[in-house]
């Protein structure tokens, strides 16, 4: 993630001049006074600075969303600074002189600066109920910020403009500044004359937004943060394309991982893991245990016994992978996997797959042993595990877009496990292997002649073939009987009684193991049977379905704490031991997923709240609840157009064009305060509602209009950036920028002279 | 007179020189004897395995050597390993025991450079005694107290360093230190020989140390009991001894 990060900061740093530059221009083209470019400049600068300075000393990080702070400052702190300088300049013009300028600018327009700054903190710091510290932050320093704009503004700005000495009278200019003013009283024409036609317009965008907005995608694809074609891009699809994806899903495992069979629960996750689709790459100590197990008895899959997990793990002591995988103290270990997509559609489905299986999982594993129990109680200890190796062989196969009917992976299973007998040949597979045993040099006991071998072999063969398993003490008596009776052999000096117990054992064990070896082999040969002749071919497959299947042959079986009281409470089986484990889904899929899902709760809550705020502040600024409801209407309009834009077009809420509505609010609220206060200042000066109408746009409305086109084309800016989601934020913010001018100046006066609040009535104002 | 006196004195010189001193070749073969003086060793070892954190492991291993190649290695402890198992008995007939599958495995030769059981040592450390070989040595400098032998691979040598650099006690011909460089010609691992003592009339460190240079890692071996020429037959170092031992 960092390379996106270090990304989205270097557009910023790059981009960031470039706005301010074109602001420069713009704002030089709206006032052609170098004041009017300057002081509103200052007070972005100083505030973006006092601001990223305290973010510093409270030891706060830049990150993705507080990297857009400046770019946001930018367009909140210049507005007062152009609606002061407006009046300013206006008061100047009309030939009041220096300081009495200054004041009276400071009179008309210091309440509503002060409100719409208060309004704006409120609407970023409704962000600080959000469930992510970055957007918590976001809002807290950039409130902060509009704080201090606000500060300069009402300090600075009167200071700075009583030190220059010009007293001279501007003048009004004729030609292109009479020009500007026909337009607005112009469109004061249209907008008093046209009004019915401007509220219908606003229900048919109503409608448009109801259709569109549904239609928002709540998706996000993480490389959409990097320009196409560029190296960190490239390198993304790269991985994706060759390393099975790189977001990374890590499960925390807690538990004695020195028991088999917690490292075995481990792999039954870890069957259902790559079952999930576009899940892959899954690592943990279980596998590597695994594939040891493989190396050294060739089959793959944890062993049974604790011994085993302890010798195999003793192979790869202290190696790097081994340590990245398991804590030191082997009570915690890591099962890594990725999922090989960046769209949080995807994260989110496989995460929550994850998730519901891990709720699931047992946190308490009961072990008990097959040997020795009452048939009834074999035969559910054997159905659970029926069920268990269906599921992973039915994984196996799915994992490879293999589908294949339960069933008959069930009848298989059930076949295999509760089948007694071998056939003929499979008898005389284990015979040879017991005699290749006795004569080679690995056999405990040396010399013994091929005649007794054979005997030994044939008698434990009965044995087998009678009761389908013998244990050492009846190999152990057969040994020692045939092997006293070849001659002079209890003479020499390798046949003490240890050697003939070990060799017991050992025969003990290949006896067992080539048993289990047939019995899987044939079940795997009915296996092979339910997929296309030639489509098990592949190494990794063939492992993976042995592995499943070896599970058949072995002797204890761990159940859920739930399961053992179903099976077996009546039937009294003695516990073994118990084995208590936890697993913790972590690792970036699941933040992102954690992410995406509370972002749009988070989102549509601070919104309500913002506009509650509004709404409340605005009825208390204006003593009056209907102009609080009717403020907030270009607001809405600006936020429905904005957002039925994304769903028309595709654009998918994240975590930056959800900010916009912030923006919106936030700017939208200036702009209404300013309007509505000065709307109100001129009828109560006027009584009369056009000419009202017309001087307000000509002072208030022609500051909005430089605000909206300075801050909104500073913002088109972002277009030129490398990465999608900033694109489309810089192009949103903008787009939302100037309709929040439009509907201000439209909506908003159509709809007042429509009501006639209080105010507009005769008399009406104090 | 004085100029004949001259040029005899440099001719008894040139002489001396050539007659004395020794060769990389020879001084190879006299640590590799050195090394292998006894019949037979049995060695007990108390191993430790140091990370770079400083955390320690410990094992306790049996190791018995005959002659250049025959190598026994048992572990002890700790308990759930006792009786893992290591026979060699040439540089590509190795095997492996592990008890709790009672089963003998002989290690492919493509993991001997692979690291032995957590330790820094790789299988070919383990195997690996007889240097003359497969390495053709050269001194590349002599030191106060030890000769600076350069070791290359012989052509056709199936050894995994591309370069040893040894250096060999003057007075006992034990190698105290030995560099062990990659392919690549980085160095990875130092081995170091401590304490060496004459016991039962042969030079043997008491301490050992094996470390990775990349990772920190180190294996301690401190000697613990050590006997010689008990007579251990060829039989000895047989699959069927390994198991038998390891009980």
């Amino acid at each position: 993630m960092n390379h996106m990060i270090l990304l989205i900061q270097s557009n910023f740093t790059f981009l960031e001049p470039i706005m301010l530059l074109l602001i420069v221009f713009l704002l030089f083209l709206g006032f052609r006074k170098a004041g009017g470019v300057f002081l509103p400049l200052t007070i972005v600068f100083l505030s973006i600075t006092w601001a990223l300075g305290l973010m510093g000393w409270f030891g706060m990080s830049v990150d993705m969303l507080s990297g857009i702070m400046p770019v946001i400052l930018i367009a909140m702190a210049s507005a007062d600074g152009i609606h002061i300088m407006r009046r300013y300049y206006e008061k100047r013009q009309s030939g009041i002189m220096g300081t009495a300028a200054i004041k009276e600018t400071f009179f008309e327009l210091s309440k509503p600066i002060i409100i719409t700054t208060v309004t704006t903190i409120i609407g970023f710091l409704s962000l600080v109920s959000s469930n992510f510290s970055v957007i918590r932050q976001f809002g807290l320093v950039t409130s902060l910020g509009v704080f201090l704009a606000l500060v300069v503004t009402v300090l600075l700005i009167p200071a700075v403009l009583a030190f220059s000495k010009s007293t001279k009278n501007i003048k009004r200019e004729s030609g292109k500044k009479a020009g500007e003013f026909k337009f607005m009283e112009h469109w004061a024409g249209f907008v008093f004359s046209k009004k019915i036609f401007i509220f219908l317009l606003m229900g048919l965008i109503v409608i448009a937004a109801v259709i569109g907005i549904p239609k928002i995608k709540k998706s996000v694809d993480w490389t959409l943060c990097l320009r196409r074609g560029s190296k960190a891009h490239q390198a993304e699809i790269l991985l994706r394309r060759e390393f099975g994806g790189t977001v990374p899903v890590q499960i925390i495992v807690k538990g004695d991982l020195k028991d088999a069979h917690t490292m075995k629960a481990m792999r039954y996750l870890e069957r259902y893991l790559e079952a999930v689709p576009s899940v892959g790459e899954i690592h943990s100590i279980a596998t590597i245990i695994s594939e040891m197990n493989d190396t050294m008895n060739d089959r793959y899959l944890v062993p049974e016994s604790n011994e085993g997990v302890a010798n195999l793990w003793f192979l790869i002591e202290d190696e790097d992978v081994v340590e990245q995988l398991v804590r030191e103290d082997k009570k915690e270990a890591l099962i890594q996997a990725k999922i090989d997509s960046w769209e949080t559609d995807f994260i989110s489905g496989a995460v929550n797959q994850i998730d519901k299986f891990i709720e699931k999982l047992s946190k308490r594993l009961i072990v008990v042993e097959l040997k020795d129990v009452l048939p009834e109680a074999k035969k559910a200890l054997l159905r659970f595990r029926q069920e268990r190796i269906t599921a992973n062989l039915f994984r196996t196969f799915s994992k490879r877009d293999m589908i294949i009917e339960k069933e008959k992976i069930e009848t298989i299973v059930n076949d295999a496990l509760f089948r007694e007998n071998l056939r003929e040949e499979g008898y005389a597979e284990v015979k040879q292997e017991v005699i290749d045993y006795l004569l080679s040099e690995r056999s405990e006991v040396g010399n013994i002649s091929k005649e007794s071998a054979e005997a030994i072999a044939e008698n434990l063969l009965k044995g087998v073939r009678k009761d389908g398993e013998i244990g050492t003490d009846v190999i152990l008596r057969v040994v020692t009987s045939i092997l006293s009776n070849q001659p002079n052999f209890l003479n020499r000096k390798e046949s003490n009684l240890d050697d003939l117990n070990e060799l017991s054992k050992s025969l003990d064990v290949i006896i067992r193991e080539n048993i289990a070896e047939l019995r899987v082999e044939s079940a795997l040969e009915e296996i092979k049977k339910l997929v296309r002749p030639g489509s098990i071919r592949r190494r990794e497959l063939l492992r993976d379905l042995k592995g499943d299947l070896w599970e058949i042959n072995e002797s204890f079986i761990a159940l859920d704490k739930q399961r053992h009281q179903e099976l077996l409470i009546d039937l009294d089986i003695p516990k073994i031991r118990e084995v208590p484990l936890s697993f913790e889904h972590t690792g970036l899929a699941a933040v992102l997923n954690k992410m995406e899902e509370e972002l749009i709760p988070t989102q549509i809550l601070s919104l309500f709240i913002a506009f509650a705020a509004v709404v409340i502040i605005l009825a208390l600024i204006f003593r009056s609840l209907l102009l609080g409801l009717l403020g907030v209407i270009p607001i809405t309009m600006t936020l429905l157009v904005n957002f039925s834009i994304m769903g028309y077009f595709d654009i998918g809420l994240d975590s930056f064009t959800a900010m916009i509505a912030s923006i919106a609010i936030g700017l939208g609220i200036d702009t209404d305060v300013h309007f509505i206060s000065c709307l109100r200042r001129e009828f109560s000066k006027h009584k009369d509602e056009f000419l009202a109408l017309k001087e307000t746009m000509k002072t208030t409305g022609v500051a909005i209009i430089i605000n909206a086109i300075a801050v909104g084309v500073g913002f088109a800016v972002l277009l030129l950036a490398g990465g999608q989601h900033i694109r489309r934020f810089g192009g949103l913010a903008s787009l939302t920028i100037l309709l929040s001018a439009f509907f201000t100046l439209t909506v908003l006066p159509a709809i007042i002279l429509l009501v006639k609040p209080k105010f507009m009535r005769k008399g009406g104002n104090k | 007179m004085k100029k004949t006196a001259l040029i005899f004195l440099i001719l008894l010189f040139l002489v001396s020189k050539n007659t004395f001193a020794l060769t990389g070749e020879e001084l190879l073969k006299k640590a590799e004897d050195a090394m292998n003086a006894p019949q037979d060793r049995e060695v007990t070892d108390k191993m430790v395995l140091v990370k770079k954190d400083g955390s320690q492991k410990q094992r306790e291993i049996k190791v018995y050597q005959k002659g250049n190649h025959k190598r026994l290695l048992i572990f002890l402890s700790p308990a759930d390993v006792k009786g893992v198992g290591f026979l060699s008995l040439s540089d590509d007939e190795m095997y492996l025991y592990l008890p709790a599958f009672r089963k003998i495995r002989r290690i492919a030769s493509h993991i001997k450079n692979e690291d032995f059981m957590g330790t820094d040592f790789s299988y070919e450390d383990l195997a690996e005694t007889e240097y003359t070989d497969d390495y053709a040595a050269t001194l590349k400098d002599e030191g106060e107290n030890a000769y600076i032998l350069e070791l290359k691979p012989k052509e056709n040598a199936d050894v995994s360093y591309s370069k040893q650099l040894m250096w060999v006690d003057k007075e006992t011909y034990i190698p105290k230190r030995t560099e062990y460089y990659s392919k690549s010609g980085m160095l990875i691992k130092v081995m170091t020989a401590e304490s060496i003592e004459k016991i039962d009339g042969y030079w043997f460190p008491r301490k050992m140390t094996m470390e990775t240079v990349k990772s920190g890692h180190k294996t301690l071996l401190e000697l613990v009991e050590i006997k010689h020429d008990s007579g251990l037959g060829d039989d000895f170092f047989s699959q069927r001894n390994l198991k038998r031992q390891a009980r």
